[in-house]
Order: C-alpha cells, then sequence, then structure tokens
C-alpha cells in the first residue's frame, strides 16, 4: 500500500464508513504502528475542533431577501451605462491616461520625422558583419578615416570608403562602380558577396 | 425537486419564463449561501457574492446542456466566483488599510461573545484559506455539504481515491492550523 492508500483508508476509519474487513485491517495495523496511530489521532482532533466551532448564524429572514437583490441587480444591470469602469480599475486610470499620451506624442513625433534617404551602396555596406569590417580595416589601405570604434557606435561613415554614395541607386549601378574601380579587393569581394 | 423538474423549470426559462428562474433561485439560494460564507467571511460580502452567482448563471443558463446536475454546475460557479473574490481582496488589502479600519470599528460595535464567536470562526475559514484549491474544494463538498465521494467526483472530474487523499490533507491541515492558533 502506498501513502495516499494509507490516507483513503485513515479517512474512511475516521469517519466510520469502513467496511468490516478493512476495518480490522487497519486496526491490526493502528496496534503495531505508533507513527499510523499518531496519523490518526491528529485527524480525529482536527475532526472534533472543527465540530467545537460554533454554527455561523445569518439575520432573520435573510434568505427571504437573496431573491429580491438578484433582481434588483438584474434590472440595474440592464440599465448600466457600458462605460461604467469596475471599482479595482479606477486607481489605475491616471497612470494609464499618462502612458496613452506620452505613447500618442510619441508616435506622432516619429510620424512627423523626415525618413532617412539610404544609398543602396551605404545599405550593402552597413550590411556586412561588423567582423568583417574591422578585418577590413586592419587590411585595407583604402580606408583611411574609418575607426572601429565608429563602426560599434553604428556611426559609420561611407565617406571613409572614398565612395561618392549619392551617385548609386540601384545594384548594376554598384557592381559597374566595383568593377570600374580601383577598390580594394577586400571591400570589392564584400559588396559582391553582399550583392549575391 | 428532481433532476427532471430541475431541467424543465430551465428550459421554460429559456423560453422566457422568468418565475421559473426564481425558483431555481429559491430552490438554491440557501446551499449557495453557505459554500459562500465557507470562503468569503463577512455576511454582507458573502451576500454580495451569492446575488452574483445566480446573476451569472441567469445569463449563462442558455449554454446550460444538463451533462451534469444544476446543483454541480451551479456549484462551480459559487466555488469559482467566491476564489475569485477572494483573490481581488488580497489585491485590494494591498493597496488600502481600509479593511483594517473597518475591522477596528467592527470591534468597538461588538459584545466579547460575539468577538470569540467570530474570532473562532474568522480562525476556520483563515485555515481554509490556506488550503491549495482543490483541497479546499474537496473539503467544503465533503465536510459541510456532506455529499457522498462519489458524487464529488462527478463535480470534480476526479477520482475516489485522489479525493479521498485530499480530504485527508485538508482535514489534517486546518487541525493543525486550528491547534496552532489557539
Amino acid at each position: 500500500m502506498n501513502n495516499n492508500t494509507y490516507d483513503e483508508l485513515l479517512i474512511d476509519y475516521a469517519e466510520g464508513t469502513l467496511p468490516t474487513e478493512r476495518r480490522k485491517e487497519i486496526e491490526a495495523l493502528l496496534a503495531s504502528s505508533p507513527a499510523f496511530r499518531s496519523e490518526l489521532v491528529a485527524l480525529q482532533l482536527a475532526f472534533q475542533t472543527l465540530q467545537n466551532v460554533p454554527q455561523e448564524e445569518v439575520p432573520p429572514h435573510f434568505f427571504n431577501q437573496i431573491l429580491p437583490g438578484v433582481r434588483r441587480k438584474l434590472a440595474e444591470g440592464k440599465t448600466a451605462s457600458f462605460w461604467t469602469i469596475p471599482r479595482l480599475f479606477v486607481p489605475m486610470i491616471r497612470p494609464i491616461t499618462t502612458l496613452l499620451v506620452v505613447a500618442a506624442v510619441a508616435g506622432l513625433y516619429r510620424s512627423l520625422e523626415p525618413e532617412e534617404t539610404v544609398s543602396p551602396l551605404y545599405s550593402v555596406v552597413r550590411s556586412v558583419e561588423q567582423k568583417d569590417i574591422v578585418s577590413l580595416i586592419d587590411q585595407s589601405s583604402t580606408i583611411v578615416s574609418i575607426s572601429s570604434e565608429s563602426i560599434f557606435d553604428g556611426a559609420l561613415d561611407m565617406d571613409s570608403f572614398g565612395i561618392d554614395l549619392a551617385r548609386y541607386n540601384s545594384e548594376s549601378d554598384i557592381l559597374a562602380f566595383v568593377e570600374e574601380s580601383d577598390l580594394d579587393n577586400v571591400v570589392e569581394t564584400m559588396i559582391k558577396k553582399e550583392l549575391q | 425537486m428532481n433532476p427532471s423538474d430541475e431541467l424543465r423549470l430551465i428550459e421554460d426559462f429559456n423560453n422566457g419564463n422568468e418565475q421559473a428562474y426564481n425558483q431555481l433561485v429559491v430552490r438554491y439560494q440557501e446551499k449557495i449561501y453557505w459554500i459562500v460564507r465557507r470562503l468569503i467571511p463577512d455576511h454582507d460580502e458573502a451576500n454580495d457574492v451569492t446575488q452574483n452567482v445566480f446573476i451569472k448563471a441567469y445569463h449563462s443558463l442558455k449554454s446550460f446542456k444538463g451533462d451534469s446536475s444544476f446543483y454541480t454546475w451551479i456549484y462551480r460557479i459559487a466555488v469559482n466566483l467566491s476564489l475569485n473574490e477572494l483573490r481581488k481582496k488580497k489585491i485590494r488589502r494591498t493597496f488600502s488599510i481600509d479593511d483594517e479600519a473597518h475591522q477596528l470599528r467592527s470591534l468597538d460595535a461588538h459584545p466579547l461573545e460575539q468577538l470569540e464567536h467570530d474570532e473562532r470562526t474568522k480562525q476556520i475559514q483563515k485555515a481554509i484559506e490556506r488550503l491549495p484549491d482543490k483541497q479546499k474544494k474537496v473539503f467544503l463538498l465533503r465536510y459541510y455539504e456532506e455529499l457522498p465521494y462519489e458524487e464529488i467526483a462527478k463535480i470534480l472530474h476526479t477520482s475516489v481515491g485522489g479525493l479521498k487523499a485530499n480530504y485527508f490533507h485538508a482535514v489534517r491541515k486546518i487541525g493543525e492550523y486550528l491547534k496552532h492558533e489557539q
């Protein structure tokens, strides 16, 4: 028998609902096991304590008032405003309103902010892994003023590559430029790889 | 009232007969109130929740399919609304000291015997409140409602063996809590 089975049998024994055969079995176990016996005593004491609690009372004629109360609430519910706010949420109105106003202002600011015009070539080079660019800085003689800090700060200046970005607006333009220019091999490989 | 009478009343109500609903309320109001009151010590709050149980039943009776008895169905509503109310009260207590102030005012207004009675009742309710939900439900149904385990098993969708183990632990825990508080 596992512990749950003992619990079930003890409850039945304490409630007096155990069949005779099982009762004898439990009584034998109680006689031989002090731990089992103390479990039963604790259970019986708990029942005894509960029984000593006085019966709660309700006001006279209380049960005659439930139905009218329910009917009144139902009638009120039919006329209640859709916008009635539960009392629990009332303290939250001010912070929620503040958050909504801040979010609206931020949204308005972003919608009015002019979009950044980005040349395709700039996008290509910006999408290159930062570690590749760091390696490029170490190897290339073309790049004259770029620093690893500017890359990690996200402030990569494409002029550092000696490329006039405003001139190129399509991949074919970029490729033509790469083929014609005397670019560092590393830059050329990187750009071609990104355009594939 | 037997189950077929209940089903007829529910059908009548769903066909627009409000009197049928009134009969169901009158039939079960006392049982439901005591289920709620075991979980919510304050009479006025328990009354409020009891009324809400019947209001929820009013709006949900159309979805009652008769898979279980009406009592089983409304019992579940009562326990769930009571437990929700207890949770809400815990949240409100976190934000407010009104409850304590109210309790102090109540102390001034009650004679000594009533105070002792209230204190004892509160201890039992605290002990029940500390039980896990499953043990709480089993304890209420078995100890206060004196339902057979087979009936409780139907209400809670669980095995009789598991219920007895839950009941055993619930009684032991309540006993230990009360012993410690005495």
